[in-house]
């Protein structure tokens, strides 16, 4: 009986009944789409951190462009552990040394051959590629195809690369390493770009180019001349993790060509745009959990007053000797009916207005269960208002009053 | 034995110092038509939502028979015992002539198949037409209503007609109409039909006259 009374109600009224329905649709249509729009916020900004590219270099502490950035320094910055690569060259003089020859040349230590891009049409040995240079422990090197052209050597063979020229009187200032010079296996060649007698070899090579070569020369004694660090993604939600941390590293070395440098992040894009929309987004996660709770309030009380106005109604019913129970299963089950089909709409017309597509699909688990809460909160209120109803005297309001 | 009978019947609602009904005994019977008159105030509602179960007296017993309602189930004591009709008709807005009248059989679980012939024929007994029966009340005179309404009390089945000032919305003509149903009902059906009203003009139709001033009763007629 309560659901044929409910079903003549419902068409009977229906500006009231399309009103309960479209109100209900309308706050869970848009109380989805914030929830969308926060959680893919969310989304984005994590995307945005994992993906933005941030680079750090070297600086002297009073701000000036550091020329030189010493091997000591670039392995504390790496123990720091906030870089996630790093590209570094150097270079030195060294002079190719066979006992009736001698070239002037120039050494150069990179971690990426790509990246360095003077060495042009490389030709690597079998078990070698351009990983080498940051990769390899070994002391190898790539020269010009001339140079084993015009000294007879090939791919395997090793060159004395020294300090020390034939014709240079040997002093004090030269190490015995300087002298005695350093053997690199040859594991490629380039077709140009450099000078014939280069050679560029790994990065890690440079310290050996730190004992190697003579000591008053900065771009022998073991300093790179770029370096870049590529920051970590997952710091970068941590400005002191990558900011401070190396910073910190760098003041706390005892190497005073070390602890006069200062890392300078160029993270403009992070602080300008990631950070305020992740201060954004933040504030509107804050805001969710209250904007739920007000949509789920107004969604409950407006059912909850449909049916305090439905107690003259309600009177009749008592009167006639409807029960307690059927009159407030009556009142809840209408209105309850009209909400859950509403909701069901809103969902069903927000999934519909993004496409069924990938922009509310991921979310929709949350907003139904928003939809839930929502409808919870309406059956508690229709009940409670209904149990206020048929609790009135029926004769105080179905009498007329004088 | 009476159909309806107070025994000592007093009402005080809460925080009232006096009773709004007091003391009251008096018997209702069968095949009679009654009015309780008084002015506004005099406990007239009190004694009619105490004869229709919807409250309990404060002391002394409403009998339906011989058994006390207070001991009864009385939502099933207002759909079999007792029915009532009201000034302003109180019909259900959105449910047709027919379904209003259904309505009360349906409550004890009679089937639309059962209910709809039984309504249309106790429409037709008050002069409502086919096509009346398939308004909404709205669509009604005043009359008409109180007929329906008329109609709906005597689905149940209830011997019993409480009637709360049934004319006080109607015209003469419609007065004098209802009047006479209700009339009808106690002389020819044995109907026990209490009327509460303040109009003297319907009392005098009653075959028995009481009058209630601050809450007592007494038999005028």
């Amino acid at each position: 009986m309560i659901f044929r009374y409910v079903r003549r109600h419902i068409p009977r009224a229906p500006v009231r009944s399309l009103l309960s329905l479209l109100l209900a649709a309308a706050l869970i249509a848009s109380l989805g789409q914030f929830v969308s729009v926060v959680r893919s916020n969310r989304a984005l900004v994590g995307r945005m951190y994992d993906t933005v590219d941030v680079y750090a270099s070297v600086i002297n502490r009073s701000g000036a462009v550091s020329a030189a950035v010493p091997y000591a320094a670039i392995e504390t910055l790496l123990e720091a552990d906030f870089a996630s690569s790093y590209y570094a060259e150097s270079r030195g003089p060294l002079y190719w040394v066979t006992p009736s020859h001698e070239e002037v040349s120039t050494i150069y230590n990179f971690t990426d051959a790509e990246e360095f891009g003077r060495m042009t049409g490389v030709v690597y040995a079998d078990g070698y590629d351009g990983s080498m240079f940051l990769e390899s422990d070994e002391k190898v090197c790539v020269v010009s195809e001339r140079a084993l052209e015009e000294t007879g050597l090939s791919l395997g063979d090793t060159i004395h690369i020294s300090g020390a020229s034939l014709g240079i009187r040997l002093d004090s200032r030269t190490s015995q390493a300087a002298r005695e010079g350093v053997e690199f296996t040859i594991v490629g060649t380039f077709g140009g770009g450099l000078g014939t007698y280069d050679v560029a070899t790994p990065f890690w090579t440079m310290k050996v180019a730190r004992y190697t070569f003579y000591a008053g020369s900065y771009e022998g004694s073991g300093k790179a001349r770029t370096v870049e660090f590529r920051i970590r993604n997952e710091l970068l939600r941590d400005p002191a993790a990558y900011r401070d941390a190396p910073n910190e590293a760098l003041y706390s070395s005892v190497d005073s060509d070390v602890n006069g440098l200062a890392l300078r992040v160029l993270d403009s894009e992070v602080t300008n745009v990631i950070v305020p929309l992740d201060r954004n987004t933040n504030l509107l996660e804050m805001l969710l959990p209250m904007i739920c709770a007000v949509v789920t309030v107004i969604g409950a009380a407006i059912p909850g007053l449909v049916i305090i106005q439905s107690a003259k109604e309600a009177a009749i019913m008592r009167v006639l000797g409807t029960p307690r129970g059927r009159v407030r299963a009556a009142l809840t089950l209408e209105q309850t009916l009209l909400c859950a089909v509403g909701l069901a709409a809103g969902v069903a017309a927000l999934a519909a207005a993004h496409g069924f597509g990938g922009e509310i699909m991921p979310y929709l688990a949350e907003i139904l269960l928003c939809a839930a809460i929502y409808l919870a909160a309406a059956v508690a209120a229709c009940f409670a208002c209904s149990v206020s109803v048929s609790a009135r005297k029926p004769l105080e309001l179905l009498q007329t009053r004088e | 034995m009476a159909a309806l009978t107070l025994e000592n019947v007093t009402y005080t609602y809460r925080n009232s110092p006096r009773p709004a009904v007091a003391d009251v005994s008096c018997e209702f019977e069968a095949g009679t038509l009654y009015a309780v008159i008084g002015p506004s105030g005099s406990g007239k509602s009190t004694l009619l939502s105490m004869l229709a179960g919807l409250d309990l007296p404060t002391s002394g017993d409403v009998l339906l028979g011989t058994e006390p309602i207070r001991s009864l189930d009385l939502d099933r004591y207002r759909r079999e015992s007792v029915s009532m009709i009201f000034q302003a008709f109180q019909l259900f807005p959105l449910l047709t002539v027919t379904e209003n009248v259904c309505y009360p059989m349906e409550l004890v679980g009679k089937k639309p198949g059962e209910a709809v012939p039984r309504a249309k024929e106790l429409l037709s007994e008050v002069g409502i037409t086919e096509e009346e029966m398939r308004r909404f009340p709205a669509n009604l005179s005043g009359g008409q209503q109180q007929r329906v309404a008329i109609a709906r009390a005597l689905a149940s089945g209830a011997k019993i007609m409480l009637a709360d000032e049934p004319t006080g919305n109607l015209d003469v003509e419609n007065t004098v109409l209802v009047m006479e149903i209700l009339k009808r009902l106690a002389s020819e059906q044995g109907y026990c039909v209490i009327v509460v009203t303040h109009d003297s003009e319907v009392a005098d139709a009653a075959d028995v006259v009481f009058r209630m001033t601050d809450g007592r009763l007494t038999r005028v007629r």
